[in-house]
């Protein structure tokens, strides 16, 4: 698993492809995609985990606080957040 | 499709429907919604509450939205946040530390607040391109809701909405929050919670009563690794890769494991390395670099430690006079050096120290060039046989590169009874960064720089790191 930090520079929210897009990096011009997304064969329970970090890192953003997303090495879908102290 | 970008003036929930009003005044926004349907499946309800909640955030906190919409209909396909072209990291807190990022921000910008009652214009104590820092945020600057942005010759950013408070100060304070990776080079300050005497007793550093001074002193350490002469870790700018940290916490107590930094007879503060990975892991960081600041006026020189490389994992082969070494992509134990409060502003101690504590303990040690002696492998010194020997032409082969020795230690001179000599300066004028710079032609030690050779193995290890 990889852990890259930054600030939420830019979230899309497309609700038809049931999925989350952010931009996370230190400045608005050096960011990496990143995305949350909710497959059909998740539970209720596994896709209302995934809508709250989505809005974990909207309200991220504003606060501008940085998150630390956990993703696959080789993958820029978010399985978990941190917020650190 | 169709695209409409503003702030969101209003929002209405009645069910079961969300409207909200986007454009650039209440009187002049546009109507977008978004229903609620029976026949929608949980994952499309789950992203649509997503939306609902980031219109209020936009709302709420005056950032704009940019919505998607078909282009003959209101109904909202996607809703996106954005930003600014400045960032604002963390919160805005008096006497706290307070960053802006951004890019292409010239030397002489300034950070202006403005708000209902005035305009408060503050002169950063760290400019990069890429980022300001602000060491202690005035008190001057109202409590609640104020714009902030960068102005400077030929720059002006957005505003962008803050809110102001008036503490408490944070206890990790993410400066810069450095290479959007897994594990960015990281180099981490920490007030140290307490110091072991040369007694062998354990006291409380007074670097925690002390927080204005700790919050200035690590501003003077960032401007003297970023913006001296010598450029190491700004070239190619690089030092926007890097994260920086602060860790200012007066809840841990003055224990063994806390303690981490020890007198050394008769003025030295060293670090104690062994300690380090473990402290600063506490507050979720792994550190290739801490700098331990202390209050001790007694034990006031500085000191630094070497990593220690981590040979289990990964790393960049090079050669240094045929043999084969590695410049190591992360540490088992992480590079240190205690910096004082009182340092003298003047010199190079922090940039000097990082030139230790950045260099390993097995595969190339940066040492000190104002003493005699050679300890492990060095990559910036060696030594003769005997002092009456000629200093040899060529210092050392690395990478296939012949670098020239010094052959007048840079002006100052080889004592008679030396053995050890250097290799050839960038700068012949002015001593090097790791010999004496107090001793600079004209007085000022801020223009000194590396040698050839340990600048392009220091390059080459730091390139290492960033990509790893």
């Amino acid at each position: 698993m990889a852990e890259t930090a930054g600030l939420v520079q830019k979230m899309t929210v497309l609700p038809g492809s049931s999925l989350a897009c952010l931009w996370l990096g230190p400045t608005p011009t050096n960011t990496e995609l990143l995305f949350v997304q909710r497959d059909s064969s998740e539970t209720n329970a596994e896709g209302a985990f995934e809508n709250s970090m989505v809005d974990a890192l909207t309200s991220a953003m504003t606060a501008r606080r940085e998150v630390v997303a956990v993703h696959d090495n080789n993958s820029a879908r978010i399985t978990s957040l941190r917020v650190d102290p | 499709m169709a695209t409409t970008t503003g702030f969101v003036q209003r929002l209405t929930w009645a069910p079961t429907k969300l409207c909200t009003w986007v454009g650039p005044s209440v009187t002049s926004a546009e109507l977008f919604f978004e229903l609620f349907s029976a026949f929608d499946s949980e994952a499309l309800l789950g992203f649509k509450r997503n939306i609902g909640r980031l219109l209020a955030q936009a709302k709420n906190a005056g950032y704009q939205v940019s919505i998607e919409h078909s282009d003959h209909s209101a109904e909202i396909v996607s809703a996106s946040l954005l930003g600014f072209n400045i960032s604002p990291l963390g919160d805005a807190i008096h006497n706290d530390f307070y960053s802006v990022t951004g890019s292409g921000i010239p030397a002489d910008v300034r950070v202006v607040f403005d708000n209902s009652v005035s305009t408060i214009t503050v002169t950063p104590d760290l400019v990069r391109p890429h980022w300001v820092l602000i060491a202690s945020l005035p008190p001057s600057i109202p409590v609640g809701r104020n714009n902030v942005r960068l102005e400077g010759s030929g720059y002006t950013s957005d505003w962008v909405p803050v809110d102001v408070s008036a503490g408490p100060a944070v206890t990790v304070r993410v400066l810069y929050t450095g290479q959007p990776k897994d594990q960015p080079y990281n180099v981490v300050f920490v007030a140290n919670p307490a110091i072991r005497t040369e007694a062998g007793t354990l006291i409380a550093d007074p670097v925690r009563t002390n927080r204005p001074s700790y919050q200035d002193t690590v501003g003077y350490a960032l401007r003297n690794l970023l913006t001296v002469t010598e450029d190491l870790l700004r070239q190619g700018a690089w030092d926007a890769q890097l994260r920086f940290v602060s860790v200012f916490d007066t809840v841990p107590g003055v224990t063994d494991a806390n303690a981490l930094a020890q007198e050394d007879n008769p003025n030295i503060m060293e670090t104690r390395r062994d300690k380090l990975n473990a402290f600063v892991s506490q507050y979720s960081e792994r550190a290739d670099i801490v700098f331990v600041m202390h209050g001790s006026t007694s034990h006031d020189r500085a000191s630094a430690w070497f990593t220690s490389d981590d040979a289990a994992k990964a790393g960049t082969a090079y050669t240094y006079d045929g043999v084969a070494r590695t410049h190591g992509h992360f540490q088992a134990t992480p590079g240190s050096a205690a910096l004082p409060l009182d340092m003298d502003r003047t010199g190079l101690t922090p940039l000097h120290e990082y030139g230790h504590a950045g260099s390993d303990f097995d595969n190339g040690r940066v040492t000190d060039l104002y003493v005699d002696g050679v300890s492990g492998f060095n990559v910036n010194k060696k030594a003769r046989a005997s002092s009456s020997n000629p200093i040899p032409t060529n210092f050392a082969t690395y990478n296939g590169t012949i670098y020239a020795s010094d052959q007048n230690r840079d002006g100052l001179g080889y004592p008679p009874t030396w053995t050890s000599y250097h290799p050839q300066l960038v700068d012949a004028a002015h001593p090097n960064l790791m010999d004496n710079y107090w001793l600079a032609a004209g007085g000022n030690p801020q223009v000194c720089r590396l040698d050839g050779l340990t600048y392009a193995w220091y390059t080459d290890r730091l390139r290492a790191k960033l990509n790893r």
